[in-house]
């Protein structure tokens, strides 16, 4: 999520003692590493209870939190893991939670956590109060984790997804501002994350078969760790993912060979790909519907030829086509979508969110083509009628009979359709083609327009790499919504009135919230916006530059966005659309 | 509030007893004897309150009066009634006696009659909104408790927003302890009863500190007597207040521990991360050498119904060395779980899962093809042979949703597993016997059932309403005859009354739960706890029921008040 306060930077330095284990593998292999790993865990969050108790008397703000989060940022790659859901509450930044699960059951909540800590301490009077609700919460859930938490049923491989998800989460979020957006301190905290990973490969050397393996990773480590060394708005993040990032990936898959590990699951991520912004790198049943039917190429084949066939509407006019041209990226370059209140997205890496329609309505694709189907506005027919339609084309019949055990179903219309819109995800774009290391064509220029979107520019705290739409990495569990104020005209006058998320619980807290799309092939789908308001990208970071709808004056107190000027210059703004603009894949 | 509580006539006799009853003379009785006759002797009052004891005597030529040594102004007349006020002092624990002695004095006799009074619970003043069906007329329900009482033996306490799950436990000294969820205040009470039920004090046992602001919903008891060991009690922790993350799953409590350790939780981690509405062990009679627990998942997912039943086998009494399961079907034909109709049965079995973290368990499931369900909620097993308690019931809630029609129920279902024989995670049945979304069925009035209690008969399902297309009414409570498949409507609540009465607007809809068979424990036949979640009825002066030693943050906690009702003469 967007950081709210974008104003007050204070560099911390972070003196980091950098405590190589030079532990032999004999003394190594007479104790298990999870029980080390758990040991050397468990003296960290007591580290942060006992500077919880201090913020809690009153003492030392600013040196008791320095210390805390240090921690905080040491425990990360064990604790996101083993307590996800502790380590993101714990996380959290400081915008009102609120979650609607039912029309009777929403609830909303301050969060307590380091980021409220952080801007609490750093304000000009920090309110005792407060720190002290933050402080008690955090320490409350370190005494439950140095209880609750159980390494017994872990194995190699869980070992491996929390390295892998460590060095993901940097480079995705660690060095964005993502969670640091006070003191900008992401690049320091990323060191401690690496310090961390350094210390923890050392636990487990003993599992190394290949000494140069292992040496390989300290070298590694330490290189990246100096590169860490910089100034925030100039870091070179294009570099240290392609260097870095993609160097630990390729390690780490030589690991899972050293140890022979099997993986028994796949998350979010498959378990080998070479490099995050790949197509390979996604588990397709992660983000699938049913998953017995995903990757089946005859059934992509199958969904594109629904997807483009209008006699499945009612006034047999319209086909998803209509709406989501392939030329235009599956948009309709249309301010509107005919007869739409919004805008026709874009259905590329549509496939890679976990919330569907720009007000995160429907929860998967399937889901989704439910409501296109039934929409008075768009096909106007039910999927009764349309199983019919299918069951009674003999081509469409067979080919479902010979895909799907139970041959034409409902399910099995939108199974094929989504499995298509799940396929539109190539990541062959020159900027993917620059990343992965296959060609050396980006500028300079467009190489800082990565570097401002990920650092300066924020526009990464809610575009996440690699998708840049709102999936939050590593888990890529959730699709966020954020409220930026989009205008109703291009003159910036108003804020739109289309409520938004507000319309589905009628949550006044929701209102004006918006999914945030992907910016991939963003040069294809003009006009921009829910509502289609800008026609160009100059816009839009004039829009984004000038602090959203709060900068530019309107009534959005909950906006998410910083509300003051991201302090973009003109070649700056120019150097992200030249960004964006790579982003566009190559069509086959 | 109401520290003093004048208890009205507490009334005793003492009479003069007059020899000579049966002269039909007038004549004047003999003086020279006192004889007491007792009523009733024994009393109980919530402490800190000032009783009037009052008492007739008859007496002649009286010299002196007292009441523990305290002198009684008396007149000159055969017949008097006095009062004595007495105070059971705050400190008093539940049950603890205290005499008030009269003491008649005349000129050659001294007479002496002992009052008892006990220190005792209490019941709440506010009526009972639950609108009992003509054919369960005879019910007795009795508020028991409300958010907006205070107990005199623990002024402080609060009975917070939401209260569900409970356990009853049997005290030694005669009174019984009850452990109570109370579910949007993130915390577990425990609530003293005295010998006759009524609330006498309350306190947290464990607060949203421990649980990280994880509301603890559904819970139970194990006792020795249905489990061969324990007391424990087993509270599922389920949403949290930062409302996108979770501390989920089995949280186990010590019924008597300290409140000094209310801040430190203990979670089964061998139980496994779901999303624990509940987690409930069935009786030991079902397997002779294995302690089995089912945990009912939550998860509410808009597309893909995943919300599993999870199993937890373990040897006899060992609740963190056993291995864990999830159900799965396996007849031919089931993806979903509306791909079962009411009433057929279907093959079930349980695969074993190596995951316990949130995220990869639920993977995991998915991956082995777990059955997912829209929602489980309660669990209970039914009672009365070793047979029968290889039976489990669970509730389905159901959630509306376009993306799951086909998928996941609506209006909720209540279904029935049975285990086999032998060994729990060999072969099962499964049956969904009642299916709200079924036009024409016999549950087609279900509006998302919630919270299940099985007896050797019946199964209490209760509603909590979801907001379903088509559903109208308050949330009802529904008898379903295990043995005929009858299924009746025991009451609803009247929120149309409640709101009158300033019980919160009708407008949101209470939930009922925590429904608990107490026939044993307190060895009277037919008796029942039920609560109620009563949505939206707040403090008028816009403060909160929400005890501060349960959640700090009073000022951004839940608002709203819960009730607790015993409910007697409902079958078993």
């Amino acid at each position: 999520m967007m950081r709210l306060i974008n104003t007050y930077r204070a560099y911390l330095l972070i003196s980091l003692v950098f405590l190589f284990q030079c532990t032999s593998k004999e003394t190594q292999q007479d104790q298990n590493p999870f029980s080390s790993l758990r040991e050397n865990y468990m003296g960290k969050l007591s580290g942060i209870e006992k500077c919880m108790d201090q913020l809690i008397e009153g003492n030392a703000y600013r040196s008791n939190l320095s210390t805390a989060r240090q921690l905080f940022k040491e425990v990360e790659v064990v604790m996101a893991f083993t307590e996800a859901s502790d380590y993101k509450s714990l996380n959290k930044p400081n915008i009102l939670i609120v979650k609607e699960e039912d029309q009777t059951d929403i609830k909303i909540a301050d969060p307590l956590s380091f980021q409220v800590l952080e801007e609490e301490i750093y304000a000009e009077n920090p309110d005792s109060a407060v720190v002290k609700n933050s402080a008690e919460f955090i320490k409350g859930r370190m005494q439950f984790l140095m209880r609750n938490t159980s390494f017994s049923h872990y194995k190699n491989y869980h070992f491996l997804w929390m390295i892998r998800k460590g060095i993901i989460r940097v480079a995705t979020t660690g060095i964005t501002g993502f969670d640091s957006p006070v003191l900008a301190n992401s690049l320091n905290e990323a060191k401690l994350v690496y310090k961390s990973i350094d210390e923890m490969i050392s636990l487990f050397s003993a599992n190394f078969k290949d000494d140069d393996l292992l040496q390989q990773w300290r070298s590694e480590i330490q290189a990246t760790i100096k590169d860490l060394d910089g100034d925030f708005d100039t870091f070179d993040r294009f570099a240290f993912i392609k260097n870095h990032t993609n160097k630990q990936i390729n390690l780490w898959n030589l690991t899972v060979e050293d140890w022979q590990v099997e993986f028994p699951l796949t998350l979010s991520l498959n378990n080998h790909f070479a490099s995050l912004f790949s197509a390979e790198a996604f588990n397709p049943v992660h983000f699938s519907d049913r998953r017995a039917d995903v990757g089946n190429q005859a059934k992509i084949v199958l969904g594109r030829k629904l997807f483009n066939d209008q006699s499945l509407s009612k006034d047999g006019k319209m086909s998803c086509a209509t709406c989501h041209d392939k030329a235009k990226a599956f948009t309709d370059g249309l301010k509107l979508s005919k007869g739409q209140l919004r805008n026709s997205p874009t259905l590329t890496y549509a496939g890679l969110q976990k919330a569907f329609f720009y007000d995160n309505r429907a929860g998967s694709l399937e889901g989704q083509i439910v409501s296109v189907i039934n929409s008075e506005t768009e096909f106007h027919t039910s999927v009764e009628e349309i199983t019919g339609k299918v069951g009674s084309n003999v081509e469409y019949s067979t080919a479902f009979d010979s895909l799907y055990k139970d041959g034409v179903t409902d399910h099995n219309i939108r199974n094929a359709m989504a499995n298509y819109i799940r396929s539109l995800a190539p990541f062959n774009s020159k900027f993917d083609r620059n990343i992965r290391g296959e060609e050396e064509t980006l500028t300079s220029l467009e190489v800082q327009g990565f570097n401002i979107f990920m650092g300066k520019g924020s526009c990464a705290t809610c575009h996440f790499p690699p998708v840049f739409n709102g999936t939050v990495p590593p888990e890529f569990a959730d699709t966020e919504m954020e409220l930026i104020g989009t205008p109703e005209t291009a003159a910036n006058k108003e804020v739109d009135d289309d409520a938004g998320r507000f319309n589905i619980f009628k949550t006044k807290e929701r209102k004006f919230f918006f999914k945030t799309p992907t910016v991939r092939n963003v040069s294809l789908t003009a006009p921009y916006m829910h509502n289609g308001v800008y026609e160009s990208l100059d816009q839009v970071m004039d829009f984004y530059n000038n602090g959203g709808g709060a900068g530019m004056g309107f009534n959005v107190p909950l906006q998410t966005l910083p509300f003051d000027s991201l302090g973009l210059t003109n070649d700056e703004q120019k150097a992200v659309i030249a960004f964006m603009e790579t982003l566009t894949d190559q069509s086959d | 509030m109401k520290n003093i509580l004048k208890f009205g006539l507490i009334v005793a006799v003492i009479i003069f007893s007059t020899i000579a009853c049966n002269d039909e003379s007038d004549a004047p009785e003999p003086i020279d004897s006192f004889s007491a006759i007792s009523g009733t002797e024994s009393y109980a009052v919530p402490v800190n309150t000032t009783v009037t004891v009052t008492v007739d005597v008859r007496a002649r030529g009286l010299t002196a009066l007292t009441a523990n040594g305290d002198a009684i102004s008396f007149t000159d007349e055969l017949e008097q009634t006095v009062t004595y006020d007495f105070a059971i002092p705050q400190t008093a624990t539940v049950g603890q006696e205290f005499t008030v002695k009269f003491v008649a004095t005349t000129a050659d006799q001294t007479d002496e009659f002992d009052v008892t009074v006990k220190a005792g619970g209490q019941t709440s003043g506010v009526p009972v909104f639950l609108q009992l069906a003509p054919e369960f007329g005879d019910v007795k329900i009795t508020n028991l408790l409300t958010s907006q009482d205070v107990l005199n033996a623990s002024p402080n306490f609060v009975y917070g927003s939401m209260a569900d799950g409970a356990g009853l436990l049997a005290n030694t000294d005669g009174s019984f302890t009850l452990i109570n969820n109370i579910e949007a205040d993130f915390s577990v009470a425990r609530i003293l009863l005295d010998e006759d039920l009524k609330p006498f004090s309350g306190e947290y046992i464990l607060n949203s500190m421990a649980t990280g602001g994880t509301a603890q919903c559904s819970g139970s008891l194990i006792s020795m007597e249905e489990h061969g060991f324990g007391p424990l009690y087993l509270s599922g922790g389920e949403w949290t207040r930062t409302p996108d993350t979770y501390a989920p799953g089995v949280y186990r409590l010590d019924p008597y521990g300290s409140i000094a350790n209310a801040s430190t939780p203990d979670r089964i981690t061998a139980m496994g991360e779901w999303i624990t509405e509940n987690a409930v062990a069935i009786g030991q009679n079902a397997y002779s050498d294995k302690t089995v627990v089912f945990i009912g998942d939550d998860n509410s997912d808009n597309s893909v119904p995943q919300g599993q039943l999870g199993m937890y086998v373990g040897n006899k009494g060992d609740l963190d060395g056993g291995k864990l399961y999830g159900l799965k079907v396996s007849s031919l034909g089931v993806d979903w779980e509306v791909d079962m109709e009411e009433g057929t049965e279907y093959t079930a079995e349980f695969v074993e899962l190596a995951e316990r973290d949130l995220s990869p368990l639920n993977t995991e499931c998915l991956d082995k093809g777990v059955m997912g369900f829209s929602r489980l909620e309660d669990i209970d097993w039914r009672r009365g042979s070793a047979a029968n308690e290889r039976e489990i019931y669970f509730a389905v809630t159901g959630r509306e949703r376009e993306a799951l029609a086909g998928r996941g129920t609506f209006a909720g279902r209540i279904y029935r597993v049975v285990l086999n024989e032998n060994d729990p995670t060999g072969t099962a049945k499964i049956t969904c016997i009642l299916d709200g979304d079924k036009v024409g069925g016999i549950a087609e009035g279900f509006h998302s059932p919630d919270n299940i209690l099985v007896t050797e008969n019946y199964a209490y399902i209760q509603e909590d309403p979801n907001g379903i297309t088509g559903k109208t009414g308050f949330a009802k409570l529904y008898q379903y005859n295990l043995n005929t498949g009858e299924l009746k409507t025991v009451l609803e609540c009247d929120q149309t009354a409640a709101a009158a009465a300033g019980f919160g607007p009708d407008s949101r809809t209470w939930e009922l739960t925590g429904m608990i068979d107490v026939s044993d424990v307190t060895g009277r036949d037919n008796t029942f706890i039920l609560i109620t979640q009563n949505h939206g009825w707040e403090p008028a002066d816009g403060s909160a029921f929400t005890d501060p030693t349960a959640v700090s943050d009073v000022a951004n906690s839940r608002k709203e008040g819960s009730m607790l009702f015993l409910v007697e003469g409902l079958g078993r």
